[in-house]
């Protein structure tokens, strides 16, 4: 018998060897069911941003996937969807189309998802489809076909010219802004404007947040959200510094917070201030980036093999993997994957430091993709814990000190 | 075994200090007492920003300002949408 090293190590981080789906259903835990499901239908993509995650960081097991999600993995994801939906009685699922870049799938392939899909589930659930794009192959032919599946699209920019370009360039270097605004100057037709969902921008401490936010706003969104670079512990994000009192991107996103929060319009939504009130106010979140709802979402590869949130290949090979495929295992089976548990089980999946802090409910740990440390797993905080506080704290200050105000003017 | 451990380790570029660093770590007791533990349990968290006392009237003074949309929507039960194309899941691409 051989012993692979690196297996048994995972084998002693959290939550590998440690959550087990009996001992926790016999405490009176149930799993939430999926309602969202990202499905890569193209492993490539044409642009070669250097900060990407599947292509740049720890995990290279795209080289090994089919370029283009075939039409069996095709069937057999509409079909465990349509399963899924059933068996838990989902009124809604969110069914992502995702990459590499999904449009050069080709918009038949797009099509073929959302007809298979679409036949699949019971006529009580309802489905919404979406495409996150980095927008350069947005012309008229692409957006008549995801208008007549009724398709949404989000795109990925990061901001101007200079900051877009940034990162965000094509293998020759030439950089991306110029055809992605011209496929958002598409997108942003009457024809499609309905198909419009926002924008995604991974944020970059050389790129001024108010310009950048104010660059974002120009293509009127309905909704963008600013994304933190991928890292952990192990493999910090760009300009981390382990001086606690050192949160540059704390302090990046007060600046573009107070930008939007002092707007006296509110001139779009952006997701993570809009979680980070809401949870403070007592409510709920919509995202993994803060807060500490049960993860509900499971990643189909273009080879049918199911993963986890697919971020995770920022972390270590394989990190994304749960050994099972959609020809062999229903979405049931992921759901009994430790790390699909860790992301279930609320304050008993975060560490002993998140556990003790104040601000752990409106947090949640921050996103379980950053909290990784050779050694100990997923059981820390995250590497931006600090900024995170410095974020929070921030925030709260500001409603709490409006919303005191609103009380006193109506108590005068 | 411990012996095939480290040889492999190395080769592997993994180091045995490594692998024992996480038996101290994790195999302290708390992963292992937390795995079944309440997942609701509440001891630490700071309260929320209490709002009792505002009423819609008020919300009114605030105009359309994100604060105004986030309250009214806190207020009148509604959760916040799911925007989607970058709902719950799907990250930058």
């Amino acid at each position: 018998m051989t012993i692979d090293p690196v297996k048994l190590l995972r084998r002693l981080e959290w939550p590998e060897g440690f959550l087990d789906a009996d001992d926790l259903e016999a405490s009176g835990w149930k799993p939430v069911p999926f309602q969202s499901f990202v499905l890569k239908v193209h492993s490539r993509c044409n642009l070669s941003c250097d900060y990407c995650y599947i292509y740049e960081m720890a995990d290279q097991s795209w080289q090994n996937s089919p370029k283009v999600m075939s039409n069996d993995v095709i069937e057999q994801s509409a079909a465990r969807i349509g399963e899924h939906a059933r068996s838990h009685g989902l009124s809604q699922v969110d069914v992502v189309l995702h990459g590499g870049e999904p449009l050069l799938a080709g918009a038949d392939v797009l099509a073929r998802v959302v007809t298979s899909v679409r036949r699949e589930l019971p006529t009580t659930t309802q489905a919404r489809f979406t495409v996150q794009t980095n927008g350069v192959l947005l012309d008229k032919t692409m957006l008549n076909a995801l208008a007549a599946h009724g398709i949404g699209v989000g795109v990925s920019i990061d901001g101007g010219p200079g900051a877009n370009d940034r990162h965000r360039r094509y293998a020759n270097g030439r950089g991306s802004h110029d055809d992605v605004v011209r496929g958002l100057n598409a997108l942003r037709t009457p024809s499609y404007q309905h198909l419009y969902q926002g924008l995604l921008c991974t944020i970059d401490l050389s790129n001024d947040p108010v310009e950048t936010y104010r660059s974002l706003l120009a293509h009127d969104p309905p909704a963008m959200d600013f994304l933190l670079p991928h890292g952990n512990w192990s493999a910090p994000p760009p300009g981390w510094d382990p001086d606690p009192s050192h949160t540059p991107y704390g302090d990046w996103l007060i600046t573009a917070f107070d930008e939007w929060y002092d707007a006296p319009v509110q001139l779009t939504s952006v997701r993570l201030f809009r979680d980070a009130i809401s949870l403070l106010l007592g409510g709920p979140t919509t995202s993994e980036q803060i807060g500490m709802t049960p993860a509900g979402v499971v990643v189909v590869d273009t080879d049918g093999s199911l993963e986890q949130v697919d971020t995770l290949k920022s972390a270590y090979e394989g990190a994304a993997n749960t050994d099972l495929a959609v020809h062999s295992s229903p979405f049931d089976a992921a759901l009994r994957h430790p790390a699909l548990m860790a992301r279930q089980i609320g304050v008993a999946g975060l560490s002993e430091t998140c556990r003790a802090c104040p601000e752990r409910n409106v947090c949640g740990g921050g996103y379980y993709t950053h909290r990784y440390k050779e050694g100990s797993g997923f059981l820390n905080p995250t590497v931006y814990c600090t900024d995170m506080m410095r974020f929070i704290t921030h925030v709260r200050g500001r409603v709490t000190a409006d919303v005191k105000n609103l009380s006193s003017n109506a108590a005068t | 075994m411990e012996h095939r451990i480290q040889k492999t380790s190395v080769k592997a570029g993994v180091t045995l200090a490594a692998a024992l660093t996480a038996v101290v770590v994790v195999g302290g007791g708390q992963a292992h007492a937390q795995a079944s533990e309440s997942v609701s349990s509440d001891n630490a968290a700071q309260q929320h920003v209490n709002v009792a006392g505002v009423s819609q009237a008020d919300l009114a003074t605030l105009g359309k300002s994100p604060l105004a949309t986030a309250l009214a929507a806190h207020l009148n039960g509604d959760a916040p949408n799911k925007t989607s194309g970058f709902s719950s899941v799907a990250p930058s691409n």
